[in-house]
């Protein structure tokens, strides 16, 4: 693996504790209150992060089967709303994401170098490599976890 | 108890003991397999992983969206391409997490959300419930193959 391919996966591979260490010791009203901006609020980003995990988690295992990528009609509030990710706890959400990001670590640290950038099929870009695939997963969990740092406490 | 509480329960008690028949197995054990055009322990545990992320987005895209398209999968596939030599810990920790984190989706939800439908590509009737059904039909049927391949190795 070379370097910098390297330090985008510890990078995803820490995004798990940066997104559990955002809601640390937060309270019940702190993970719910309303956020500064209008958006959702702590726990309701956390549910995000997580069902975006398993999206993320089916997409890496469809790419690698040289299945094209779909692009699944998600309607993020929809999504918050049905699933009732402002009712759940959110220990099970952070849990999902760790499980996900170390289980696609575990099968990425097994590909050969070609598996890395051969052009996979995709609908609208045409075509993704798991390269490419890493570096969206990674910054989607560390934008939500400024989103959340910013919903607690205003800043990021 | 209803029918679908004894189905959420037969849900946790299936992937439960799925997951307590592997996971104190090591070495050798991991690569016990009944015969040799069956899959061997190891290879077993990393498909009823993938299978379980497969049916964590199924069960939202259910949840979330009217009808949505559910794609099948050719699982010989998933072993030839998805490196199942691997380690197995992850894959553990992945069916135990999702799981958890399926059952807790299921659990809140009204008795309107069981009949939700999908489109299945190979399967006529496909909703909630079936999902539910199937996963545990699966486990069961995954679960015995284990024993019969440490059977065989014994």
């Amino acid at each position: 693996m070379n370097a910098d391919r390297e330090a985008l996966f510890e990078r995803y591979r820490s995004a798990p504790q940066l997104l559990r260490d955002s809601v640390a010791g937060a309270s019940i009203a702190q993970l719910d209150g309303a956020p500064p901006e209008p958006g959702w609020s702590a726990r309701q980003i956390v549910h995000h992060v997580s069902d975006v995990a398993i999206m993320g988690g089916l997409r890496l295992r469809m790419m690698l089967l040289d299945i094209e990528v779909e692009l699944w009609p998600i309607d993020g509030d929809v999504m918050q709303q049905r699933l009732r990710n402002d009712k759940r706890p959110v220990t099970p959400a952070l849990n999902t994401v760790d499980a996900l990001v170390e289980s696609a670590a575990s099968i990425l640290a097994s590909l050969r170098e070609e598996e890395w950038t051969q052009p996979r099929p995709a609908p609208v870009a045409r075509s993704i490599t798991v390269e490419d695939w890493l570096a969206a997963n990674t910054r989607h969990i560390e934008q939500h976890v400024d989103q959340i740092r910013y919903a607690l406490t205003g800043t990021c | 108890m209803s029918d679908r509480a004894a189905l959420f329960a037969d849900y946790l008690a299936a992937g439960q003991a799925l997951s307590e028949a592997v996971s104190q197995l090591r070495g050798a054990d991991l690569d016990a397999r009944q015969s040799a055009d069956e899959w061997c322990v190891r290879q077993i545990v990393h498909h009823v992983a993938d299978v379980e992320v497969g049916d964590a987005m199924r069960l939202r895209l259910m949840l979330a969206h009217d009808g949505p398209l559910i794609t099948a999968y050719d699982e010989a596939r998933f072993a030839a391409r998805l490196h199942y030599d691997r380690p197995i810990e992850t894959s553990l920790a992945a069916f135990r997490t999702l799981r958890a984190s399926n059952a807790s989706l299921l659990e809140r939800m009204s008795a309107g959300d069981w009949p939700r439908r999908g489109y299945h590509e190979e399967r006529p009737l496909y909703s909630v419930e079936i999902l539910v059904q199937k996963s545990i039909e699966h486990d069961r049927e995954h679960l015995a193959q284990i024993q019969r391949a440490l059977r065989s190795a014994a």
